[in-house]
């Protein structure tokens, strides 16, 4: 059994099949689909149900799925939206393991169709899986099944590949029959209303057949589970996805074409970083990365080799493999030494290794085989410029035998495409992965490295702190029990001390005078902020004074903060203004989540103010954080240096600061009521001398609709 | 007879709220009463005549039969100012006095309701003070210091014109957060000038929202899913212009709200649904992709469509929400606040 969704061998390798819907007319669906199941030899027995028509195809026809005699393993409803559900009374009846409903006019259209599909959603649950609505269907090479109307049907290959969107189906299917790529199955998912990207991946990633997952996605149904399997499955092969819906434009692209908020880009690339799946940009990106872990082992490591025999393709890519921080090989002496002396005086042994532009294929088998020996060499980048003397098709054949049985990692860039066009005939056969551009032959061999070294890693475990959770849920439900969805200040205080973040002492004062007595008692220098609900941006309307060191400096200031804030904000209630004690020394960060609507609570780190607000110097994670996870935030962002002390400042206290990020991971996990928090300011301190959490926010979650 | 006027050092200061809850104390008590407003100027149509808005909704609530004619004698509305200023507006201290006399006839106890200040009537000779003055009518007096501090001059400069006849002042509407505030500095004070602060009412949201039908009226939209939402509260509203993410941060802050949006911003629609919204109200005359619509539909949250641009809209809810007047549900919410936190100790005063 598999965690996700149980055995669904019946979808791909199906006994039987009834086609409800199958139609005696070329053209229309219900024709296209039974005759590709016919013409792509399905091996299992196929049942066309039509109440008109005696037989189709050859094939007897049957007017209802009740008159079949034989259990049937899958049936394609093709049927019109409006007869689908009466379809499925009879598949239920006659216990129908599972159905590809290719029919369109569900969720995506609104209205009816809403109505529809909760309806078919709600008849289904327990009885009968799907696949669809509004799909192209699914194919699998290796059992001989086309269940879908796409016009062609790929070749044996070791491509799973999932799509949200049925076009992208069809277009990949003609890209891939061009570049003759070869695939093991297709599903095309449609409406996703029983079965999603996840079960997919789970289907895919137990699928032998299958050795590279290939998908492209709009959304996820439920990003927790998506990211679990997403997990499980990439430590056993490789998940790339192309993930559509990134910029503002695009997310509101896919929201309308979904009906679902895509979510937040950024969720998206946390979720795919912690769970190993191997994101593409562009859809050339999605092909040339399937083409090459479906061909080439990983590599043990980031050590690269590049091998050219044209200077300027030699500096790209090697331009390239420093930005993709891929090492370029450090050639030793002893493979230096034998380099020399197989290459012309003119050439250089060193790494990018340039054969020069006359070198024939024996120059390129000579280096090819001796760094296959080179202990310092992980993979290799062979790039062939076609220059007057060059041997294309008798180097395409040395370099296709030699990477199909190299344990290194080959990737070939025969640059061009009229002269090296026999040169990709060879390599089609030889299941060569060539990418024509050299930078993008360097990208694949990046993505390779770092999928190995991310497979080399140990599983992380989730660390979480020990807060007081019982008081903090009592208090967060008393809170909401009087309607407020905003905590500020005080009641975020309040969590912090159950949390045992240290909070700076701070009183609400309502008058100058307070505010004098309250900063008296404390001790000067203290900070002034007005406090307000309302007010996100204190400093903004001059609601925020520091460095008070007299009774003189609180008392104007209390006056300064009501006049500005007032000018500002003449509307905003003004609850009072708060006088806390001011810390001096120490760096200002900021920790916080927000909980994404796929994906859960995404812990966000950065320096404070301007780092934050301007130069969107931040990190984000998704929960739960391991200890690895979280000092990556911080190690990740750019003004690290600031934290870890530069120009004789001293290290600031990362170990607490790091506990900090724990709790709000912890908090974020335990707490789904909350929303978003933050500590903004979070002041840390020098190395040993803790933290202080200074202001914070917290949402509830407030009833939705 | 008892007689009472209640007035305001503002307008949208709750005036409505105190009258019906005063009346509805009176008539609990067996008392036979009388509203009378003297100078109109808030109107609404019923059968195609113009009357006073709040007169009709106290004549309908407590069932009084003495015409609107009477129990608001004098309008000032736009025609009215002109006739005034063309000579043609005829005597209303005449009206407004004789009507009072025929008001008061038969009744226990009768409520005089104030305009938006005590001035109010001036331009015409019939000021609510001089109103007050002339025929000794106590008041009370209410201030919302929603913003601010308490409107301390308008409370002294009545008690210096008024002296004993101003009983008291209800500061209405206080933020809860500021009800201990307002409690230790500012009632010692009114109390040592003399102005008996009867009550702090905190503001209560239920008062000061519209309802998604209420909203539609105003705005002239169309309800195009989920119009069983219509009793809805909408207590805020947001425009949605940001990316997905700003809006997901500001949504999410706010309960009870309408965003306003365009109809092709799909991405801010759902982001609203995500956060506790009530109506998604839709600019432009743009209807949304039918796949909002189904997300709208299974969280039960309503679309309205309007044909204004977003910042006519947003102009056109500020002011509506400002003015919220008391109707609907909100009229028996107003009594039942009123008597929750007026001390029954001043309400026994005003039956003697």
């Amino acid at each position: 059994m598999s965690p996700v969704g149980g055995n669904l061998n019946f979808f791909f390798k199906p006994r039987s099949i009834a086609v409800i819907g199958a139609s005696r007319q070329p053209g229309k669906v219900g024709y296209d689909t039974l005759k590709n199941l016919i013409d792509d030899n399905f091996k299992g027995r196929i049942y066309p149900v039509n109440p008109s028509a005696p037989n189709i195809l050859g094939l007897k026809a049957y007017k209802s799925v009740g008159e079949i005699d034989n259990e049937i393993d899958l049936a394609l409803v093709i049927v019109p939206a409006e007869l689908v559900i009466n379809a499925f009374k009879e598949l239920i009846n006659k216990k129908v393991k599972g159905a590809v409903v290719i029919t369109a006019g569900f969720r995506e259209i609104g209205g009816a169709g809403v109505q529809r599909e909760k309806e078919l959603v709600e008849m289904c649950r327990g009885k009968i899986r799907v696949i669809g609505p509004n799909c192209l269907g699914i194919i699998d090479t290796y059992s001989n099944l086309n269940a879908s109307f796409a016009p062609t049907m790929p070749r044996q290959g070791k491509i799973g590949f999932m799509s949200q969107s049925g076009a992208m189906v069809t277009a990949i299917l003609d890209f891939a029959a061009g570049r003759d790529v070869g695939f093991s199955k297709f599903i095309s998912m449609g409406n996703k209303m029983d079965l999603d990207e996840t079960h997919f991946l789970d289907i895919l990633g137990r699928d032998d057949n299958t050795r590279v997952i290939m998908g492209y996605l709009e959304s996820v149904v439920d990003g927790r589970k998506f990211l679990e399997t997403a997990y499980r499955v990439s430590r056993k092969k490789p998940v790339i996805i192309f993930k559509s819906g990134i910029s503002v434009e695009g997310t509101r692209a896919a929201s309308s074409h979904t009906g679902s908020l895509s979510g937040l880009d950024r969720a998206y690339e946390c979720a795919f970083t912690k769970s190993g799946v191997i994101r593409a940009r562009s859809i050339e990106d999605l092909f040339d990365w399937a083409d090459v872990f479906a061909s080439q082992p990983l590599p043990k490591g980031k050590r690269v080799a590049i091998i050219t025999n044209a200077g300027g393709p030699g500096i790209i890519a090697t331009d390239k493999a420093a930005e993709e921080k891929l090492t370029l090989a450090t050639v030793n002496a002893a493979t230096a030494g034998k380099l020399r002396k197989i290459l012309p005086p003119a050439a250089s042994v060193y790494n990018p290794i340039d054969v020069l532009g006359d070198a024939d294929s024996t120059r390129y088998q000579q280096v090819i085989d001796l760094l296959a020996q080179a202990e310092e060499v992980d993979g290799m980048v062979i790039i062939l410029s076609p220059q007057a003397n060059t041997q294309i098709e008798e180097t395409a054949k040395i370099v296709s035998n030699f990477s199909y049985t190299s344990p290194k990692t080959v990737i070939t860039s025969f640059m061009g495409e009229d002269r090296v066009a026999t040169a990709f005939s060879i390599f089609k056969r030889g299941r060569v992965a060539n990418i024509s551009f050299p930078d993008r032959a360097v990208k694949a061999m990046a993505m390779m490295a770092n999928h190995s070294a991310w497979i080399a890693q140990d599983k992380p475990e989730a660390y979480y702190k020990d807060i007081e959770e019982e008081k903090i849920k009592k208090f967060l439900k008393a809170k909401a029990g009087e309607g407020k969805i905003k905590l500020v200040d005080f009641e975020v205080r309040e969590i912090l001390d159950m949390c045992r973040i240290p909070t700076l002492p701070t009183v609400l004062t309502n008058t100058a005078d307070e505010a004098v007595d309250a900063a008296e008692q404390m001790g000067f220098p203290v900070v002034m902020k007005v406090y307000s609900p309302e007010i996100l941006h204190k400093t903004d309307v001059g609601g925020v004074r520091v460095g008070l060191r007299t009774q003189k400096d609180v008392a104007g200031a209390f006056e300064a903060i009501m006049v500005s804030v007032r000018k500002f904000l003449p509307q905003v209630l003004i609850l009072g203004i708060t006088v806390q004690k001011m810390i001096e020394g120490g760096k200002e960060v900021i920790v916080g989540f927000s909980r994404d609507p796929q994906f859960g609570p995404l812990v966000m780190f950065g320096l404070g103010g301007v780092y934050v607000e301007v130069l969107k110097d931040v990190n984000f994670a998704l929960t739960p954080l391991s200890k690895k996870e979280i000092r990556e935030l911080v190690t990740g962002i750019k003004s690290y240096p600031l934290l870890s002390g530069v120009r004789g400042e001293k290290e600031k206290d990362l170990e607490a600061l790091y506990e900090v990020i724990a709790t709000i991971g912890t908090l974020g996990e335990k707490f789904p009521e909350i929303v978003e928090m933050e500590i903004n300011p979070l002041m840390v301190k020098d190395k040993g001398e803790g933290v202080w959490a200074v202001d914070g926010r917290l949402v509830l979650r407030g009833d939705q609709g | 007879m008892i007689e009472l006027f209640v007035g305001s050092t503002t307008k949208y200061a709750g005036k409505t709220m105190v009258v019906l809850g005063i009346l509805d104390y009176w008539k609990s008590k067996g008392l036979k009463v009388g509203y009378f407003k003297p100078i109109g100027k808030n109107f609404t149509l019923k059968e195609d005549t113009k009357v006073e808005e709040d007169v009709l909704l106290i004549k309908e609530r407590f069932l009084m039969e003495d015409d609107l004619s009477l129990m608001c004698p004098f309008h000032l509305g736009h025609q009215d100012y002109i006739d005034l200023v063309l000579g043609k507006l005829g005597d209303a201290g005449d009206r407004i006095y004789g009507a009072y006399e025929k008001i008061k006839k038969g009744k226990d106890a009768v409520l005089v309701g104030g305009g938006q200040d005590l001035l109010d009537g001036s331009s015409v000779g019939v000021s609510n003070i001089s109103f007050v003055e002339r025929l000794k009518i106590p008041v009370l007096l209410l201030d919302a210091p929603v913003f601010g501090d308490v409107n301390l001059d308008a409370i002294i400069a009545m008690r210096d014109r008024l002296g004993d006849r101003l009983l008291g002042v209800i500061l209405n509407r206080l933020p809860s957060e500021s009800i201990d505030f307002t409690r230790k500095y500012f009632v010692p004070f009114l109390e040592s000038e003399g102005v008996g602060v009867w009550s702090l009412v905190p503001a209560n949201s239920k008062l000061n929202s519209l309802s998604i039908g209420e909203i539609r009226d105003e705005l002239g939209g169309t309800i195009i899913c989920c119009e069983d939402r219509q009793d809805e509260a909408v207590e805020n509203f947001m425009v949605g212009a940001m990316n997905v993410e700003a809006a997901l941060k500001h949504f999410r802050a706010q309960a009870n709200k309408a965003v306003i949006t365009g109809g092709d911003r799909a991405d801010i629609q759902l982001a609203a649904l995500e956060t506790p919204t009530k109506v998604i109200i839709l600019t432009g005359g743009m209807y949304p992709d039918s796949s909002v619509i189904s997300a709208a539909q299974s969280k039960n949250v309503a679309i309205m469509v309007v044909a204004d641009d977003t910042m006519t809209v947003v102009n056109k809810m500020d002011s509506a929400v400002r003015k919220v007047s008391v109707r609907g549900k909100r009229i028996e919410e107003s009594i039942s606040t009123f008597q929750r936190f007026v001390d029954k100790k001043y309400l026994e005063m005003l039956t003697k």
